[in-house]
């Protein structure tokens, strides 16, 4: 009975009725479409973090130099041996390769239940003496038999006899024997296979389930000048590589711009190239460790300078280091392993001092990616699984790097970071949407104080309408949440692109779908429910309708004192812990983002606590105007206005307070966005150096000096200037010690004007004026903060600096230090000392810059792709250049959640806030005509003309919005410096804070102009009530 | 023969909705008020006396018929009009005292003069406080409704209808909330400020004790067609 009353009722007043469900679909509308959006960016996440991954895996094989040795292992007899029942282990020892192996070490060690007949072991028949135990692992030390130094191509046989214990089975598991050398200290098993040809070990991994290529790459340092050609010596150091055809394929970063990779052939780098002055069809000396030369005819030109995949760091904690070498040369895997691996081992063998790092050899692993699971962390167990398979299939004594597992490890790290920073941020749509429902609900059981009242006259008691209550507010929430849950999948999809949520996991999908339908249930019901039970119980209690004089509970309470001593407190709290401070993530430290999510919950703090300190000054302001009575009341609307607005502070306070919260959420949203995305911007740029970094392509004809700058200042392009820098090149030697450095020699006078120098520090003075000291002063040098701790060095003192290091044209200057720096744009990799380009041109032959950097004339994306187009349609000068950006680099950035969309997410916050304000405003002009009709109509009967009227209402209403705007935009300025200031960690560079001027003009303007429409719509409304029957009803 | 504020209606009908489902709320009622005079207008609940109320007050409009009050015909007055007749010729009491709850018995009063008026005369504040005295309510001139008793309220209404000197008093059961002492006093107030204004009032009420302080009484009967609508619904 009581349900089918419920239906009616709600079926008779769709009005009301959608007025009401509108605050729970957009609740649940937001809780869904989060979570969707965390579910849709999560499939994502997997293919975005691998995507910049030059290499999945590297399967790195340790055979060492000098030795290569292998042993077998053989048994006399096998089955069930009797206790007291002997049989004898025979251990052939053989050095297959060049060199001797020294302190050959063997280890034998049999199973439970055998034991060694004691003096029963010899090598080549000569017994083994005075070791009482087994001689292959005897003594506290479990120490094998030392066989000394093994000549290449010997072997030696060891043998001993074994005795049961007890009754035992007996197989070749029966025994495990290692061997090891001075040369391979980590040993090997016997009856292992002879070291596996790299090519051979390839196509092991390759053939491994989920692995789509393994391709061989071999890597050597041959030392300073060891390339010649044409009577030419390419000076500094060189190196070589090996791989083959199918590894160039498909690695992008290796260009062949001429000829090809050949099985007896080389490929130079066009460096090297040039410097040998080479083409195909020449040849080409490569000088080898062991001062062997082999000639090879070139079959190709390769520009190797983006090839992250050869050039990486391979030294553990130094990973992500590009260690470019401009000489190069790349031969076949067979004439490595043939040629070059044979000569590095004589070298290290004959302890020449020419090998200072052995060769390195891997096999470079790329896997399915496509089979990978979308979730970064579902991925990450699936190559961690795909690893153990490579490992298998490898020699135990390799050992693999897992790129992939790294970065999916951050990437499930940031994911988790992400899910409960999205769900934070979308914590305030969720309150928001509570709020809504409670202030709708007011409305709603304000709308039915009569009906009630009426229920109550006919018999209806407390519990019966309690119940209606219940029933209205379920079926109410129940339909609301199936439109918010399609609504949230709807617009999630529409943001995200639908193909990311159709990756998404299914059972995750249904999982928010629960969680979000029944959180934003939960949340807006019970909003919805407390509101229509506190209206039924003051009803009852037979308070007249004066709640709009009644100071609101919050107030009383003193909930916004109390939420500024919360957040006092935990600022406090936050700044002295050093909470705020977080840190950087790495993928190849296989580390994510260390975010303090807990500290999100300030944000809200102070968004809730602003709003309401901005609703209790606009209750206070108001109510200290409270007009003293007379009878002389004035021009009716402005004194209509003046006493309402007066006498019932609260009303428009608390219409205030939902105004603020929603116009703050929006306007830190959008400071919020701008301030993240200039931050990823500002990193990015300082990243490149600069907007534009423009490098000289090796295959270039054309040689870029210092002077061409002015061929780079094309449409677009406000200023360039010359960059010489490397790694290394330099050795910066002080009283006390010297160490190599990067040196970064710039133009004093234009580096400044085109780097962006704001987010480095200078010590003892501003950038501009270290710069202008560099440049007044010849010779002048700037050293890093760390480099000059090493160095024991001090602004004054002099270094020594070698420049043009490890090459023909090394030179030794003497300058003296002017300032110290913290770090420098445009050297990822840490410039430690900064020079003149002119000093460092006049000292050096060279005088070609590394790469130009460049600023645009308009910092926005426009004016980043207007300078890149001229600079490719006009810059060219006859020469090749590569091009990279702020804009690249962005796209490239894969270490930090900064890649995230939370722009995206944003978006989503946004449409539903913005709803969710033009819902509220509208509630609250047509709760003002709901609670006020009874006045408007009497002031109607009065003779009150109903344009004045409508003039009042607007007022009113607008009085809400604007003060309700103004403490929003303050809170949302507050609220989103919060933010931004917990998301610190994710950039390089601490994030200026940016409040943009038209998105909080939007949102206010958005909230003004639904009060401007809520309002029309509502006077027309007053004119068509009933006045017979409002004016007569109690 | 009729004088500024004589009352004449004829044949007022009112029906809501449309065909099939007309509902008449008010059968056609021919009635005429001399100025300066007083009638009680009784009859069982859903007679359509407020709805005859409202048609005087030009609140509504009638389906058939028309209302005029002295020289002007009301029913066929534009919205503009029939505002700036309740504003100078027509005070208003209701059953609920319908005071702004925000505003001070003496605000409540002299917002009418200041509606009336524009803004508020010179001299409005005696005015407002001789006719709150004449009601018994002077001391309570800065209180706010809910700070009043129902008797107290409604003279404060009384005193709001009257303050501007309307030439027609229209009074929906004024009495209707309050006990028999308060009626007593509210009416003889009314009747007694009507009779020295030269006001004419229509009066709404269910009391014959309270029309038997008006110089007569006119009788609705409840509508037949609106009956038969009802019964065949």
């Amino acid at each position: 009975m009581l349900a089918r009353y419920v239906l009616a009722d709600l079926i008779r007043n769709p009005r009301r009725t959608l007025s009401t469900m509108v605050g729970v679909t957009l609740g649940v509308g937001l809780f869904c479409g989060v979570l969707f959006f965390v579910d849709g960016l999560s499939a994502s996440m997997t293919q975005r973090a691998v995507a910049p991954l030059a290499i999945d895996m590297q399967l790195v094989v340790t055979q060492p130099i000098g030795a290569s040795l292998t042993m077998t292992q053989t048994l006399e007899s096998s089955g069930r041996l009797p206790a007291g029942g002997e049989t004898s282990v025979t251990l052939d020892v053989t050095n297959t390769g060049e060199v001797e192996a020294h302190d050959v070490t063997i280890r034998s060690v049999p199973v439970e239940h055998l034991t060694v007949v004691p003096h029963s072991a010899d090598v080549d028949g000569i017994p083994i003496v005075g070791i009482d135990d087994n001689p292959f692992s005897h003594g506290l030390g479990q120490i094998g038999f030392n066989l000394g130094t093994l000549a290449p191509g010997s072997s030696r046989r060891l043998t001993y006899r074994l005795t049961a214990t007890a009754e035992v089975g007996v197989d070749e598991t029966a025994v495990v024997s290692t061997y090891s050398s001075r040369e391979n200290p980590i040993p090997g098993g016997a009856n292992e296979p002879a070291e596996v040809d790299l090519r051979d070990l390839s196509a092991m991994i390759a053939a491994v389930d989920g692995v789509a290529a393994a391709s061989p790459l071999s890597i050597a340092d041959l030392g300073v000048a060891r390339l010649t050609g044409a009577g030419t010596t390419a000076p500094g150091p060189a190196k070589i590589f090996a791989f083959d055809n199918a590894y160039e394929e498909r690695d992008r970063s290796i260009d062949i711009v001429e000829g090809t990779l050949s099985a007896d052939g080389a490929v130079l780098s066009a460096e090297a190239a040039r410097a040998l002055h080479l083409s195909p069809g020449d040849t080409v000396s490569v000088k080898l460790p062991d001062d062997s030369t082999i000639d090879l005819v070139v079959t190709g030109i390769a520009d190797l300078s983006r090839a992250r995949s050869l050039f990486s760091s391979r030294r553990g904690g130094d990973l992500e280091t590009f260690v470019y070498t401009a000489h190069s040369v790349v031969v076949s895997p067979g004439t490595f392993a043939d040629v070059v691996q044979p000569a590095f081992d004589r070298a290290a063998a004959a302890g020449t001092g020419r090998v200072k790092a052995p060769p390195i050899r891997e096999v470079d692993i790329a896997l399915d990616r496509g089979l990978l699971a979308a979730d970064p962390a579902t991925a990450r167990l699936e190559t961690g699984r795909l690893g153990g398979d490579v490992v298998a299939v490898a020699s135990d004594s390799d050992y693999l790097l897992d790129n992939i597992s790294n970065t999916l490890e951050v990437a499930a790290g940031d994911a988790d970071v992400a899910k409960r920073l999205f769900l934070f941020l979308g914590v305030p749509g969720g309150f928001l949407a509570a709020m809504l429902a409670a202030y709708s609900g007011t409305v709603l059981a304000e709308a039915q104080r009569r009906e009630q009242a009426m229920l109550r006259v006919r018999g209806a008691a407390r519990p019966h309408l309690l119940r209606m209550l219940a029933l209205r507010t379920g079926a109410l929430t129940a339909v609301g949440s199936a439109i918010g849950l399609v609504s949230g999948y709807l617009l999630a999809a529409a943001i995200l692109g639908r193909e990311s949520l159709d990756r998404a996991n299914p059972s995750s999908l249904a999982t928010s779908a629960v969680l979000g339908t029944v959180g934003g249930f939960a949340a807006t019901g019970l909003a919805l429910y407390l509101t229509g039970r506190r209206s039924i119980d003051r009803e009852i209690n037979g308070d007249r309708a004066r709640h709009t004089l009644i100071v609101p509970v919050w107030r009383r309470a003193r909930l916004d004192l109390i939420g500024v001593v919360v957040v006092a407190v935990g600022t406090g709290v936050a700044v002295r812990s050093g909470a705020f401070a977080g840190a950087p993530g790495s993928v190849y430290f296989g580390r994510g983002v260390t975010l303090n999510v807990a500290l999100l919950v300030l944000p809200l703090a102070v968004w809730i606590t602003g709003s309401l300190l901005g609703a209790r000054v606009v209750g206070a302001l108001l109510g200290r105007t409270q007009p003293r009575s007379t009878a002389a009341v004035g021009r009716p609307l402005p004194s209509l206005y003046r006493l309402s607005i007066g006498r019932r502070p609260w009303s428009i306070s608390n219409g205030a307070f939902i105004v603020s919260l929603i116009v703050a959420l929006a306007t830190c949203l959008a400071a919020f966005t701008a301030s993240y995305d200039a931050a990823k911007v500002r990193d990015a740029r300082y990243a490149t150096g600069a907007d534009i970094r423009i490098t000289p392509s090796p295959t270039s004809g054309r040689p870029y000096t210092v002077d061409d700058v002015k061929v780079f200042q094309t449409k677009g392009v406000a200023a360039a200037t010359p960059v010489v820098y490397e790694l290394s090149n330099v050795i910066l030697r002080s009283a006390r010690t010297s160490d190599p450095a990067n040196l970064a020699a710039v133009d004093p006078a234009s580096y400044p004007s085109v780097a962006p120098l704001a987010g480095s520090r200078f010590t003892g003075g501003s950038p501009e004026a270290a710069f202008r000291g560099l440049r007044d002063d010849p010779t002048a040098i700037l050293v890093s903060e760390d480099m000059a701790a090493f160095l024991k060095a001090k602004v004054g003192d002099t270094l020594q600096v070698v420049l043009a290091r490890a090459t023909e044209a090394q030179v030794e200057v003497p300058l003296h230090i002017t300032g110290l720096f913290e770090r420098l744009p445009g050297f990822p990799d840490g410039a430690d000392a900064v020079m003149a380009i002119s000093g460092h041109t006049a000292a050096v032959p060279s005088k070609n810059p590394d790469f130009f950097l460049a600023v645009t004339e308009r910092s926005d994306s426009a004016g980043l792709r207007t300078a890149v187009e001229s600079l490719r349609a006009d810059a060219t000068g006859g020469g090749e250049f590569q091009i990279d950006t702020r804009a690249t680099t962005l796209a490239s950035d894969q270490s930090s959640l900064a890649a995230l969309n939370i722009a995206g997410l944003v978006q989503l916050d946004s449409t539903f806030s913005l709803a969710m304000a033009v819902v509220t405003i509208a509630i609250f002009v047509f709760g003002l005509l709901l609670q006020r009709r009874r006045e408007y109509i009497t002031l109607r009967a009065q003779g009150l003309e109903p344009s004045t009227i409508r003039r009042l209402i607007t007022l009113e209403a607008t009085t809400v919005a604007v003060v309700g705007a103004i403490a929003g935009v303050a809170v949302g300025v507050v609220m989103g410096s919060y933010f931004v200031t917990v998301l610190r960690p994710l950039f390089v560079l601490t994030p200026a804070y940016a409040v943009p001027i038209d998105g909080v003009a939007i949102a206010v303007g958005l909230v003004l102009l639904a009060t401007i429409v809520s309002t029309a719509v509502a006077s027309r409304m007053v004119n068509r009530l009933e006045p017979t029957e409002l004016l007569r009803d109690e | 023969m009729t004088t500024d504020s004589t009352i004449v209606a004829v044949d007022l009908m009112v029906e809501y909705g449309s065909s099939p489902e007309v509902v008449r709320a008010l059968d056609p009622v021919s009635l005429t008020v001399d100025g300066g005079t007083s009638v009680a207008v009784m009859g069982p609940s859903g007679c359509g006396k407020s709805t005859l109320l409202g048609l005087l007050a030009g609140l509504a409009l009638p389906s058939a018929g028309a209302v005029a009050i002295g020289d002007e015909l009301i029913s066929n007055l534009d919205e503009r009009r029939r505002v700036r007749f309740r504003r100078e010729r027509l005070g208003m009491v209701y059953q609920a005292d319908n005071l702004l709850p925000h505003l001070t018995v003496e605000e409540n009063t002299g917002l009418q003069l200041a509606i009336c008026h524009g803004e508020t005369a010179a001299g409005s504040r005696q005015q407002v406080a001789e006719v709150l005295d004449r009601l018994g309510i002077g001391e309570l001139a800065t209180r706010l409704p809910d700070q009043l008793s129902g008797g107290q309220r409604q003279r404060a209404a009384v005193a709001r209808a009257i303050i501007h000197r309307p030439s027609v008093l229209l009074a929906d059961e004024p009495t209707g909330a309050l006990d028999g002492r308060s009626a007593r006093v509210v009416i003889e107030l009314l009747v007694e400020v009507q009779r020295e204004m030269g006001a004419t009032l229509v009066l709404v009420t269910h009391d014959p004790a309270i029309a038997a302080h008006l110089d007569r009484t006119v009788e609705l009967r409840r509508p037949v067609q609106a009956q038969e609508s009802v019964d065949a619904g």
